[in-house]
Formats: structure tokens, C-alpha cells, sequence
């Protein structure tokens, strides 16, 4: 029996769901059974509708049992589940859940698997051997294997990784800065969340390794204030590192310096936009700058800085680990390596999909997410964010690739995933995509400013049917200034799923479509 | 009775150096009635009192920036630090943040103003927060808000009447493969029905 450890998730989706209450119950519950079990708090896996999801380990293999409520612990503990006994709620090995077992995971193989802050277990399952390469490398080759990799941008950008990196590493400065944007605004999106509550140390790492490659001594991680577990892991793990030598003024005792330093942001949705993060860093308004210059020249304080997202950060060091050849061979055409694929909103088996760029949202809607939860057929899905695009049905077979993807209109973007079934109005959601925008305006553009409030004007008058036609050529209208005239992409793409959903579902705006010509 | 006068003082004193919470001040000099009848209680009403406040934040902003090691761009951090200790950031305390990163009270407001996270005034006992954003609004999140403002008789970013709860529209909670999401105070709640919100709801209410 010593040998049996339990786990139990400590992420936000699980704690949400009970997991802590859970966890609690089964203490008391083995104590009055007299059995000695260490209970180990891990986190998710990524399979969300599973959770709070126990794992029990036996002799190296967990077996899963999910979704546990307390009252179902009893009768869990009955059924054997220390022997990994069989029950309504048990799923056999985890490994071997498909949802699991169909996935790539590369950036996301910890996850679930080790105790977040647990360096021993972080460094037992292939941790900081990114580094250590990274520290034995000069600069340059370091940004050449990134380069080499094709690791793109993860935020939504998708701007090459090594070219940024080159920039601020051939610029010269006293100083300068890596900066990780956490700032996951977008709905749909949980990855950061789910990298910074479950592998914490992998991003510490890739961070290091960037300042190392660039010659920057001070990284910021800047993390939405929605995100506060994410916020107490990170903190925790950085003094965790800043005590064992991974961080500070000597990293790994290679007389190389770099200092980290985890920054709270405070509820502004553009503060996600690099240079309105870097505002916000410098403690003003999060209003965008314009470029030039480029951050990479001219970032935070003036000084040249690395901005990425924490999805690229966090896959530096398996690259750095592997090989720039073992991350490209994975994907498709320019869109090289995984991407954590994000299934939300109205889906049944909603999680994370780590898979190589290629795969279909028609796969991932049905072969992984397993359908609505609703049961209802599946109307719509906005791929990348608030400011992605409705895919329709008929598109659902383009393969996600950054390229293919912006052929037909649309953004892969962070890989966000929501599903809305029949019963969602895309008029309602085009109308509440401009009224997002005209909360969340920076204010510094008049396309966004004053576009996104008049688009919700147009989009009501149309929905009440006061000169449709001609609202519906303004709305246009209006769609294209915001889209050429906007300083970064809050006004500049709020229309992505405005025009969409008016291109897609006419019917929900009232607008009868007669032999492919919209009256 | 002056001897007993200079005690008082010296209590007083040390009262307000260790607990910063007028209202228990005042009702703990109602309750010794008789300290009235000494005149120089009146000195700490009209001196001690405001001053204290003021030092308040001073301490308070001195204690953090000390605490720092980078002493760049603090002023967001200064922010949560203030509304993490005294639940938001009160208007009095902006000339002392002003002061202390060495920038315009202006600037000061304008960045407080700008952030959605930053209170300027006390909120309810607690904070209900119901995420808006796509893949919530997806699984139903537009009818747990409305029945939260039916249920409190307040509309979003209002406080209840009886003062129990404040109702905030968030977007995203980042449990979308979940959603709807709320959270109460620091506890995230997923895949939320109305009938559980009604419980949760009821729940305050029954409990403040």
C-alpha cells in the first residue's frame, strides 16, 4: 500500500469544481479507514470535463477516476480505487483516455504529471536541460536554433520567434528585457493559466534561456489579475528558483545574471497588446504606442525588449533540449511545431488538444470535443479569441495553419476554441463584439474609440429593422475603416467576427438571402 | 486627574499607533463616558485622528516601497498593494502615491480611473463576479446575470441595498472549457446553473 499515491488537480478549474473539498474529504476518509496514502496535489491534465479528476498510482501507472464529488468517495474506496478497482466513475489508465492519448503533447508533457512546485520533479522529468545546453552556447547560436526551430509567436501574432530575438540581441543598450506577456485576455484561451498553475518552471526556464540568448538580466512576467492561483504558483516558483540557483546573479553558476520579477496586472483587456503591456509595466494607462519603433529596439523604459507570450517561452526550452530539427518536424508549412488547442465554450469533452498544426476544427470539434454539451447541433465556432473569427460548417475542413487560416479570413491566433450550438444569435454576438470593443478601448485611436461604439449603433438598427439594407453597407463600411485605420488589433480586428458572423448567418441579422446574393 | 489624563493620552496614543480603526475608537470612548469629562480627549478628535489617517497611508506606501528591490514602474503594485490592505484606493491616498513615485496627482487618478480592477470606493461584504466573455455567454452566462440583478435589486458594477453584495461583469475567469464561471470573493465557481447561483446567492445573504 506504500507504494499507492493519490493525486489530486490544485488548478483553477479544479478548485472550482471542488477539488480542494474533495481532496479534504479523502484525507479524512483514509484516516478513518486506517490507510496510509500520500496525497499529492498535481495539475490538470487538460481534461476538464473529468475534473476534479483523481489519479491513483500504482507501480508507475495512474488510473483515473472523474469527475469525484465527495459523496461519491465512499463508494469510490469500496470499489477498490486504491487497486485501482473498477466504478462507474473510473477510466482506466490515464495515458490511455483518447482524448489523452491521441495528442502530441510536447510543450504540455508535464503537465498533470509532476507536482507543480516541485523542482526535484520538475528536474526528474527532463527540466532544465534547455538551460544547461543554452549555457554552454554563445548567444547567437542560441537565437540561430530558435530561428532554425520556426517557433512562432503563440500570442496570436505569430511573428517569428528568432527574428525578434535577433533584433534585440544585435541591438546595443546597457540594458535590456525579456518580458512575458500573461496577460490572457481572451475567452476561450486557458493555456497560460494552465502552463503558469501546472509547469511553472518551464516557463522560468525559457525565460532564462532568452535572457541568456538576448543578453537581458530582467524579465517581468506580467499576469492578468482574473489569473490569482496562477499568480501565487508563479511567485512561489520564482523564489523557489531564486533559492536553488536557477535564478539571481549567478544562474547555474555560470556568472550569468538574470533577475525575475512577476507583475499583477489590473483588469485591462488591451493590456494584453505588447506596447500597452509595457505602459502598464512602466505603471501608466495601458494605452498602445504607435510603432515605430519596435519594441525589440525601443521597449520597456526605452531600453530593447523581448515580448512573447507565455506559450512561446514556455516551448524554448524543449527546443533548446531537443533540437531545432526534433520541434520543426512537427507541423505544417510555415506554422512549424504543436499548438495547444484550447476547446471551450458549448463542447462536451472541453480542454486542452496539444497537437502539430495540420489538424481540422472538425476533428477537434467531434473527435476530440465529442460535440456540444448541449447535444444541439453545432452553429458556429470562433477560432482565436474575441477578435477571431465565426468559422461556418463549411470551413471546418481547412487544416489549422496560420496561412491556410488567414486565406479564407479567419486567425488561428492563440488556438482559443469556442463552439456555440443553433441556439446562439450571431447577430447578438457580432453586436457584443463591438460592445466588448467599446469597453476595452484604449482610447487612443479614433477607428476603435469612437468605431466600435457607432458598430453597435448600426448592428441594433439593423437587428430592428430601420433601413437594413443600407445599415448593413455602413456596418461594412465602418468594418473596413476600423480594420485599415486602427493603431493595433482591438479596433483593428473586432470586426474579424462581425463581418463573419454578417457573412455566415444573414438570417440571424433578418437579411434573407436569395440564390447566393444577400437582399 | 490630570495624571490620569496623561495615562489616557499615552493609551490613546499607543491605541492609534497599533489599531487605525476610528470607529472602534469612538465607540470605546463612548463606552468610558466619564473620559469626556477630560478636556484633552478633544485633542486627539480634532489632531490625532485625521493625522493618523494621513500617516496611514504614508506608512503604508513607505512600508511597500521599502519592500521593494526595483524601484521602476511601481506604481501599479503600489495600487493592488493599498487596495489589498484597505479593500480599495481611497481618494486621500492618492496625494501620498503621487508623492511617493514622483509623478502628478493627475497621473495618479488617470491610471487608477483607467484600471477596471481599481476600486475608489468600498465595495459590498463581497464581491460577485459573473464572466461575460464569448464561451461563457455560450453555456448560458446572460441568465445567471440576470438573475443575480433580479436577485440583488442592483444592475453590474452596482452594490446591493442592504450593502451584502457588489455584482461585477468580468470577461474571462479563464475556466472557458468549463464556463459559466462566477467568483465569490476568492472562490472560482464552474460550470454553474441558475438553480446553484440562486443557492450560492441565498447563501450570502443568509450568512452576512
Amino acid at each position: 500500500m506504500s507504494s499507492v499515491r493519490v493525486f489530486i488537480p490544485r488548478d483553477s478549474v479544479s478548485l472550482a469544481l471542488g477539488a480542494d473539498e474533495v481532496a479534504i474529504a479523502l484525507k479524512d476518509l483514509l484516516k478513518s479507514r486506517s490507510l496510509n496514502v500520500e496525497i499529492i496535489r498535481n495539475s490538470s491534465r487538460g481534461m476538464f470535463w473529468l475534473e476534479p479528476l483523481i489519479e491513483i498510482e500504482i507501480d508507475q501507472q495512474r488510473f483515473a477516476y472523474g469527475p469525484v464529488q465527495v459523496e461519491d468517495l465512499q463508494s469510490l474506496l469500496d470499489a477498490g480505487m486504491l487497486e485501482g478497482g473498477v466504478h462507474p466513475l473510473s477510466h482506466g489508465p490515464v495515458e490511455r483516455i483518447p482524448f489523452l492519448a491521441k495528442q502530441e503533447r510536447l510543450t504540455f508533457s508535464r503537465m498533470g504529471v509532476t507536482n507543480p512546485l516541485s523542482i526535484a520533479d520538475y528536474a526528474a522529468h527532463s527540466g532544465w536541460i534547455g538551460l544547461r545546453n543554452a549555457l554552454s552556447m554563445s548567444g547567437d547560436s542560441i537565437v540561430q536554433e530558435i530561428t532554425d526551430s520556426g517557433l512562432r509567436g503563440r500570442g496570436g501574432a505569430a511573428f517569428p520567434a528568432g527574428i525578434k530575438w535577433k533584433t534585440v540581441k544585435s541591438t546595443d543598450s546597457d540594458q535590456k528585457y525579456i518580458v512575458c506577456n500573461a496577460d490572457e485576455g481572451d475567452s476561450g484561451t486557458f493555456s497560460d493559466r494552465m502552463t503558469m498553475e501546472g509547469d511553472p518552471f518551464m516557463l522560468i526556464e525559457g525565460m532564462t534561456i532568452a535572457g541568456i540568448a538576448v543578453g537581458a538580466t530582467q524579465g517581468y512576467i506580467y499576469i492578468r489579475s482574473e489569473y490569482p492561483h496562477a499568480i501565487d504558483v508563479m511567485k512561489e516558483a520564482v523564489q523557489i528558483c531564486r533559492d536553488n540557483g536557477y535564478l539571481g546573479a549567478n544562474v547555474c553558476q555560470s556568472g550569468k545574471a538574470f533577475h525575475l520579477e512577476v507583475r499583477k496586472a489590473a483588469g485591462s483587456y488591451v493590456c494584453g497588446e505588447e506596447t500597452a503591456m509595457l505602459e502598464s509595466i512602466e505603471g501608466k494607462r495601458g494605452i498602445v504606442r504607435a510603432k515605430p519603433p519596435l519594441p525589440a529596439i525601443e521597449g520597456l523604459f526605452g531600453k530593447p525588449t523581448v515580448i512573447n507570450n507565455v506559450i512561446t517561452l514556455a516551448t524554448v526550452p524543449l527546443i533548446l533540449a531537443k533540437g531545432a530539427g526534433f520541434y520543426k518536424d512537427y507541423g505544417v508549412g510555415r506554422s512549424s511545431g504543436t499548438l495547444p488547442f484550447q476547446l471551450a465554450g458549448n463542447v462536451k469533452h472541453g480542454g486542452l488538444v496539444e497537437k502539430a498544426f495540420g489538424i481540422t476544427l472538425r476533428e477537434l470539434i467531434f473527435d476530440f470535443g465529442a460535440g456540444s454539451r448541449s447535444g444541439r447541433p453545432v452553429k458556429a465556432v470562433q477560432v482565436g479569441g474575441p477578435l477571431g473569427a465565426y468559422v461556418p460548417e463549411s470551413q471546418w475542413d481547412v487544416p489549422l495553419d496560420y496561412e491556410a487560416y488567414s486565406e479564407i479570413g479567419a486567425v488561428v491566433g492563440h488556438g482559443g476554441i469556442v463552439i456555440h450550438d443553433d441556439t446562439s444569435d450571431m447577430a447578438k454576438l457580432a453586436r457584443y463584439a463591438m460592445e466588448f470593443c467599446a469597453i476595452e478601448s484604449c482610447g487612443k485611436c479614433t477607428p476603435c474609440r469612437i468605431g466600435s461604439t457607432r458598430g453597435v449603433e448600426v448592428i441594433d438598427r439593423i437587428t430592428s429593422n430601420q433601413n437594413k439594407e443600407q445599415q448593413v453597407h455602413l456596418l461594412r463600411d465602418l468594418c473596413n475603416t476600423m480594420i485599415s485605420g486602427s493603431l493595433c488589433a482591438m479596433g483593428g480586428m473586432t470586426p474579424y467576427p462581425v463581418l463573419s458572423a454578417l457573412d455566415h448567418y444573414p438570417a440571424d441579422f433578418g437579411i434573407k438571402v436569395i440564390s447566393d446574393e444577400i437582399v | 486627574m490630570m495624571i490620569y489624563g496623561i495615562y489616557l493620552l499615552i493609551y490613546l496614543h499607543l491605541y492609534l499607533l497599533f489599531n487605525f480603526n476610528s470607529q472602534e475608537l469612538c465607540s470605546l470612548s463612548i463606552f468610558h463616558i466619564s473620559y469626556f469629562f477630560n478636556p484633552l480627549i478633544y485633542y486627539f478628535f480634532i489632531l490625532v485622528i485625521p493625522m493618523s489617517e494621513l500617516n496611514r497611508y504614508e506608512l503604508l506606501i513607505q512600508e511597500f516601497i521599502e519592500s521593494q528591490e526595483i524601484k521602476n514602474g511601481l506604481l501599479l503594485p503600489l495600487l493592488h498593494f493599498i487596495q489589498d490592505k484597505v479593500g480599495y484606493v481611497p481618494s486621500e491616498s492618492v496625494p501620498n502615491i503621487a508623492k511617493a513615485v514622483n509623478i502628478s496627482r493627475a497621473e495618479v487618478h488617470g491610471v487608477i480611473s483607467y484600471y477596471h480592477f481599481f476600486k475608489t470606493q468600498p465595495g459590498g461584504k463581497h464581491v460577485l463576479q459573473i464572466c461575460r466573455a464569448e464561451a461563457c455567454q455560450a453555456c448560458g452566462s446572460e441568465e445567471l446575470l440576470t438573475l443575480a440583478q433580479e436577485k440583488l435589486g442592483c444592475m453590474s458594477h452596482q452594490t446591493s441595498k442592504n450593502g451584502v453584495v457588489s455584482l461585477e461583469s468580468v470577461y474571462c475567469l479563464g475556466l472557458c472549457a468549463t464556463s459559466p464561471a462566477i467568483q465569490i470573493d476568492e472562490r472560482l465557481y464552474a460550470r454553474v446553473s441558475t438553480i446553484q447561483l440562486e443557492k450560492l446567492l441565498t447563501q450570502l445573504e443568509s450568512t452576512s
